[in-house]
């Protein structure tokens, strides 16, 4: 028993000392962001702060469950999304701030290999679609986002189908968890082609994958990649969510996400 | 970033969160092994579902709970607590989750206890709750001792629900877990390794003191103290 209590009583301790300083006057702004958008965000956070004279935290992960959290009261300021229906959903709902709502952000959807493969080069959208077919036939498998939860693998979808290819990789699809799961998969040679946007290519180690086609924006039927981003209507900061947003749009951060593969809008 | 704070969060949050396993979990673990309650079944079943729910089924679960729009996140908010995205929602989280382990533990270590000698107590004049403190409970000790060690190890790696509820705010609710899966993600591998170590570490000191602990009150190591055992082994 004796060691027990000391367990407990040393563990206690701890827990007390490492216990967070009491939070300061400072205005906060929580920004719900999409798990793709991490590295770009966090590069422009002291930035981000020194602009609109509050703190700025993240809040990273699926554009699905970052939804759920605001409609669930979760206190947020801004939602910065990777997928524009669940932005609509809380617009819907009137859960974002109407009028605050920007599309900054778009990406390209891309077919990766390993290092040693080749790129496509069509000169003509039917040479293209020629060399596409006949690599996609050859290949033992095909990495993609799982389409019902990945946005990048229902984007992957929408180009195969334009492209009419789908059929083709029906039965050899390795469906990813995430889209860097995707991007692993390729990386570490479990599958020889996968499909990712531009940005994880440029985000992945250098030399461990090679882009090898880059779909064009009219292939996405109509469902165009954007990354919206508003206002959260519970927020008590409005003004300085709408100063950060302004920042967002400003030239230093267009600057970074350029850099980081990203598509201005 | 850096990689201390969700080092001492983690602890914080799986400390905190087992200190409080321990003491509802034995408690409840009391209640069902010494008394008929009704519905036996039905309670036991609720303390136990987190076990089979997807951790993040439980978070979402979590996450309505303790919304504004239900009646606890409201009579919360009144009060001026919103937990949902702190790090007070994180220990919930893993409260929850390990639990079921705690209590099981428990409830077996309990109930393992020879009935006999809790009545020759008795018989010699000791109360009820004397008898839970100097006799069931010095016996029961290395089962509640292993339950509280999976409770630890269950709570430091806790993922989906804590993502739900707390979120995964660096600096804020960023537990090691949220953060090797961020590193990962983002192709930071210097980071995931360190991380992962931390976690190594923390899994052997964890496993080391359970079986130091074993060893002792079978008295063959720390020199013969039989500590837990009131009878000399036969």
């Amino acid at each position: 028993m004796k060691s027990l209590a000391w367990v407990i009583a040393i563990s206690s301790a701890v827990a007390c000392i490492s216990a967070p300083a009491a939070v300061g006057q400072e205005a906060e702004i929580l920004v719900s962001a999409a798990a793709s958008l991490t590295d770009v965000l966090s590069s422009l956070s002291s930035q981000a702060e020194q602009h609109i004279g509050a703190k700025v935290l993240f809040n990273f992960g699926g554009s699905g469950a970052l939804r759920r959290q605001i409609e669930e009261g979760a206190p947020v300021d801004v939602f910065f999304s990777a997928s524009p229906e669940d932005v609509e959903a809380l617009e819907a709902k009137g859960l974002l701030v109407a009028g605050t709502r920007k599309d900054l952000l778009s990406n390209t959807v891309v077919l990766i290999g390993g290092p040693e493969s080749t790129p496509l080069y069509g000169t003509t959208p039917a040479a293209a679609t020629d060399a596409l077919r006949s690599l996609l036939s050859s290949a033992s498998l095909l990495a993609i986002g799982n389409p019902d939860t990945v946005p990048a693998g229902r984007y992957a979808v929408r180009v195969l189908t334009t492209y009419g290819l789908f059929s083709i990789v029906k039965q050899k699809l390795a469906l990813g968890g995430n889209v860097r799961e995707v991007l692993q998969y390729v990386q570490n040679g479990s599958a020889p082609l996968g499909i990712v946007f531009a940005t994880d290519v440029l985000a992945a180690s250098p030399g461990s994958v090679r882009q090898l086609f880059a779909f064009p924006e009219d292939s996405l039927a109509n469902h165009p990649i954007l990354y919206p981003v508003a206002v959260v209507s519970a927020s008590k900061h409005k003004d300085i969510a709408m100063k950060l947003i302004e920042f967002l749009r400003g030239d230093a951060a267009r600057d970074a996400f350029r850099a980081a593969g990203f598509i201005l809008k | 970033m850096s990689l201390l704070s969700p080092i001492l969060l983690s602890l914080r949050v799986a400390v905190l969160a087992t200190a409080l396993t321990l003491a509802i979990g034995l408690g409840l673990a009391k209640l069902f092994a010494s008394r008929a309650v009704p519905f036996r079944r039905i309670w036991e079943s609720l303390i136990l579902l987190p076990m089979v729910f997807p951790p993040t089924i439980t978070g979402y679960l979590l996450l309505v709970l303790l919304g504004k729009r239900s009646p606890v996140g409201a009579l919360l908010s009144q009060l001026g607590l919103s937990v949902i995205f702190t790090w007070v929602s994180a220990v919930i989280a893993s409260f929850v989750v390990s639990l079921p382990l705690m209590f099981q533990n428990c409830k077996a270590a309990l109930l393992g206890v020879d009935r006999q000698l809790e009545d020759a107590a008795r018989t010699l004049g000791l109360g009820e709750s004397r008898v839970f403190l100097r006799i069931t409970l010095p016996l029961a000790t290395p089962g509640i001792l292993g339950g509280t060690a999976l409770s630890f190890a269950r709570a430091l790696g806790e993922f989906g629900a804590t993502l739900m509820v707390a979120g995964n705010i660096p600096g804020r609710t960023q537990t090691i877990p949220l953060a090797l899966y961020a590193a990962v993600e983002a192709g930071h591998q210097a980071e995931a390794n360190i991380l992962l170590a931390v976690t190594v570490g923390l899994s052997f000191v964890v496993v080391a003191v359970v079986s130091i602990y074993e060893r002792r009150s079978n008295g063959f190591w720390g020199g013969g103290r039989a500590e837990g055992r009131v009878l000399p082994r036969r």
